[in-house]
């Protein structure tokens, strides 16, 4: 036999070795943050922000949070001065009943207004007018 | 029920070129990763933290380079000699200069193996000389012919046989293959 030649022993040691070997899953993730940085491989959030499908959800998302905001905010517009309204004509009307002299104060400022010792009704909603529109 | 067929590496390949689809690339690199390792492992002498920056770089350079892939030859065989010639340029950075020992007749010195030593072959196979293991992992676990081995490593196919002549040998040494009185590999 040439000195060259494996002998089967040789040859069946040989083929014995693993031919596969698990690497572990750490390299598979250092792997792809490699790839990901060089540009060479996507992830998923990137992929979607960048195909178009992906673009005209994010637009429809954006539009229905736009209507729903601006009908909620013109809904809550309207409905306290009306409130605002009727609760300072209401708290005025027990004060100049009582008789004493009372102050008002406008819910959006420091100034305050003095209303007279009056039982007079015209007085009075002009008073509450000026406190309400002021 | 039908099974559905897994997507060929061609198609996965395509995917990944195409639009860098990240899912293809885990399905390409779970497949061929584990036979890539084995085989770089080996031809690092064992060094895992080789081996594993290895299969790193290996599988950057063939994703950067699939558009020129021809697919004239398997996907795996591709990608293992990627992994050979990524090693080999991981040997010269170390300046461990491994084509010093590709030079028939300037044979660098083969490690001395104590008398009835027997070792694994696994750490045999990692104590060889850079060359002579390269050609040893290729050729004889491998199966690669001499042929592919010279083109691949640029060296004459005379240079491929005698290197891998001089592991083979070494090795009996150090598995006790042969009896002590014949052993070589040390200098005359």
């Amino acid at each position: 036999m040439q000195d060259d030649e494996l002998q089967p022993h040789e040859l069946e040691a040989l083929k014995a070795l693993p031919s596969v070997i698990d690497p572990g899953s750490l390299l598979e993730e250092r792997t792809v943050r490699t790839l990901q940085a060089r540009g060479l491989v996507h992830g998923r959030r990137t992929r979607f922000a960048t195909s178009w499908w992906g673009w005209a959800a994010a637009a429809v998302a954006a539009g229905v949070i736009f209507v729903t905001g601006f009908s909620l905010g013109r809904s809550s517009e309207t409905r306290p001065a009306t409130g605002i309204a009727a609760e300072t004509t209401s708290r005025i009307n027990k004060e100049t009943k009582r008789g004493d002299g009372g102050r008002v104060v406008h819910p959006n400022s420091t100034r305050e207004v003095a209303l007279t010792n009056t039982t007079d009704d015209s007085t009075l909603h002009s008073n509450t007018r000026y406190v309400v529109w002021f | 029920m039908q099974l559905e067929a897994a997507p060929s590496d061609r198609q996965l390949a395509e995917a990944l070129r195409l639009s860098g689809d990240e899912r293809a690339f885990l399905t390409l690199y779970r497949r061929h990763t584990p036979r890539l390792y084995a085989l770089v492992l080996r031809l690092a002498g064992a060094s895992q933290a080789d081996a594993e920056d290895i299969v790193q770089e290996t599988w950057i350079r063939a994703t950067e380079s699939l558009e020129r892939f021809r697919w004239d030859a398997a996907f795996s065989t591709w990608l293992a000699a990627i992994g050979v010639n990524v090693t080999r340029d991981l040997q010269r950075r170390r300046g461990r200069r491994p084509e010093d020992t590709w030079v028939d007749g300037v044979d660098a010195p083969l490690p001395e193996a104590k008398h009835h030593e027997r070792i694994d072959l696994e750490r045999a196979i990692a104590t060889l000389p850079d060359g002579a293991r390269t050609v040893l992992v290729l050729h004889d676990i491998e199966g690669w012919p001499h042929e592919s081995i010279a083109e691949r490593l640029a060296i004459s196919i005379g240079t491929s046989k005698s290197q891998l002549h001089r592991a083979r040998r070494a090795l009996r040494v150090w598995l006790a293959f042969e009896p002590v009185e014949r052993r070589v590999g040390t200098k005359q």
